[in-house]
């Protein structure tokens, strides 16, 4: 473990001196982002100055998702996004003979080797506004919940992630693969929306089959009191992240053992 | 060897043909685009569909029927008309290649339009089909506008599709002055959705917003024709729209032009 972390260390210090050299890029990017969050929940206030409810979902609970969606894009985002889109790149140049012969274990050396600094000044934004809304509306909740709210989170993290690092794995395959991409960014990006948008049905396929339901609705409800099932939700979303995991593992190494290295 | 006089016209058809073939040859990426398309129309007609069903009856002026149309038409579209950096011309001017272009008798303002043509034909066709299949399952309430509307809409759309390339171009032009260009593109990804009504129809925002935001010329590259397509606009603010989108073709195109002839005389290409 501690051999992971000075790794991980040596990374974190790395991607700081990077960062810091595309001032005006990291500032627009900031700035998006803010933006970004701040269309999204004006999308949905337009919405709710003409309803209520949207099937049992009032503005707050709405808003509380959204931001709690996009904390798992941040936190995915820091760690893994940046690297799992070089994944490809690193196989098809082959410069990733470098990582094979590093005496680490390589799934995590290439998911982790750079941490993407700019969502970090975000967190706070999403974090006051949740907060925010917990404390004007009152949600009852133990810390129990809260403790599940963030097991919840770190699943979703985690099934992000594992989802993210097959499709790189996936892409190396292939010439050109954008869409792939394009598509779980869709896919979670709708994680946002409230399950109560969905029929039954919908919700046992986005619950079971695709996981857009576990990815933002689960951790929240636990605060927000929705979801009657989410105990069970939550086992299944923990099996379901950890057969992500090792399906990602498997599939990459599998791709792995088709490579030859074009380096000299 | 036979040399051959080669119309402007038959130069672009080639390139286009060319580039519709380029974009066919990558068979997976392209059926997978189907889907990336396929889950905003799902997902946005079940938002909307809840919202309707939770007793809304008008919204800002349009129904359950004519919002969901103008999602579909836009996430249709939006791709298509979306007015981002041509990372092409940018790399031609950074990689030098543009000197291999600028020695073959084709207007390079030109033969990018005819690349982009056919890159977007391709996949506008094809992601027709996949919504039309999907409106006529799924989605009941698609409005279809009167006969007479469908020739001033895709008129609306062509002249969108003019201007986007325009802008785009002549933001890609910057590559003369700077190497780093992503902040431009990071700009882009921030002002257009929500200038061109991608995010919300215009009609939702306050309206002293948008009367700023019709100062640009966003609002004619998505909005515009959407409202055209569900008769928000006719007669005079239908004509003038149709004036606004042919001036600020007019004045992008002046723009481009002037800011391709100083960038050449910075241009320098290194190497053979």
């Amino acid at each position: 473990m501690k051999h992971f972390l000075s790794v991980f260390r040596v990374s974190l210090r790395n991607s700081i001196y990077r960062e810091l050299q595309f001032g005006l890029n990291f500032v627009l990017q900031c700035v998006g982002n803010i933006l970004w969050l701040g269309f999204s929940l004006f999308f949905f206030y337009t919405i709710y100055q003409h309803t209520g409810l949207i099937n049992g979902w009032d503005m707050y609970q709405t808003f509380f998702l959204i931001n709690i969606n996009q904390l798992v894009i941040y936190m995915y985002q820091i760690f893994f996004a940046r690297n799992i889109s070089q994944l490809p790149g690193l196989v098809r140049e082959g410069t990733i003979d470098h990582y094979l012969i590093k005496p680490i274990d390589l799934q995590f050396l290439v998911s982790t080797r750079n941490v993407d600094f700019k969502p970090v000044f975000l967190l706070p934004l999403p974090l006051f506004i949740m907060a925010h809304i917990v404390k004007t509306r009152g949600y009852a909740f133990s810390g129990r919940d809260l403790a599940l709210c963030a097991a919840a989170f770190t699943i979703a993290v985690l099934i992000r992630y594992s989802i993210g690092f097959m499709i790189a794995a996936f892409a190396v395959l292939f010439t050109r693969i954008s869409a792939l991409n394009a598509i779980q960014n869709e896919f979670f990006k709708y994680a946002g929306y409230p399950a109560g948008i969905f029929t039954q049905t919908q919700q046992n396929f986005f619950t079971f089959l695709v996981p857009v339901i576990l990815i933002a609705n689960l951790p929240a409800s636990f605060v927000l009191g929705l979801l009657p099932n989410r105990y069970v939700l939550l086992l299944y979303a923990t099996l379901y992240s950890i057969i992500l995991l090792l399906l990602s593992r498997i599939f990459f190494y599998k791709v792995l053992g088709k490579y030859t290295s074009v380096s000299s | 060897m036979r040399s051959k006089n080669i119309s402007h016209e038959t130069v672009f058809l080639r390139v286009i043909a060319n580039s519709i073939k380029e974009t066919a040859a990558y068979r997976v990426n392209h059926v997978l685009s189907f889907l990336v398309i396929l889950l905003p129309l799902i997902f946005t007609s079940m938002l909307w569909t809840a919202v309707f069903a939770s007793g809304t009856g008008m919204m800002n002026g349009y129904s359950k029927s004519t919002i969901i149309t103008y999602y579909v038409l836009c996430i249709l579209l939006f791709d298509v008309l979306y007015p981002g950096l041509n990372y092409s011309v940018s790399a031609d001017i950074r990689d030098g290649k543009l000197s291999n272009l600028l020695i073959k008798p084709v207007n390079y303002l030109t033969y990018n339009f005819a690349i982009k043509v056919g890159l977007n034909l391709v996949y506008l066709l094809s992601s027709l089909l996949l919504a039309c299949i999907f409106v006529l399952l799924f989605i009941k309430s698609f409005y279809f506008p009167p006969a007479a509307r469908y020739l001033p809409f895709l008129l609306a759309v062509l002249l969108a599709f003019m201007l986007s390339y325009l802008i785009s171009f002549s933001l890609s032009l910057t590559a003369f002055w700077t190497e780093e260009i992503t902040w431009l593109q990071t700009l882009i990804d921030i002002l257009v959705p929500f200038t061109t009504g991608a995010i919300i129809p215009l009609a939702f925002f306050p309206k002293t917003l948008v009367s700023v935001i019709y100062l640009t010329p966003f609002p004619y590259i998505i909005n515009f024709p959407l409202d055209v397509y569900l008769g928000n606009k006719s007669g005079g603010p239908l004509l003038h729209g149709f004036l606004m989108q042919a001036l600020w073709l007019g004045a992008l195109y002046f723009a481009q032009a002037g800011l391709w002839r100083r960038g050449l005389k910075r241009y320098q290409a290194c190497g053979g």
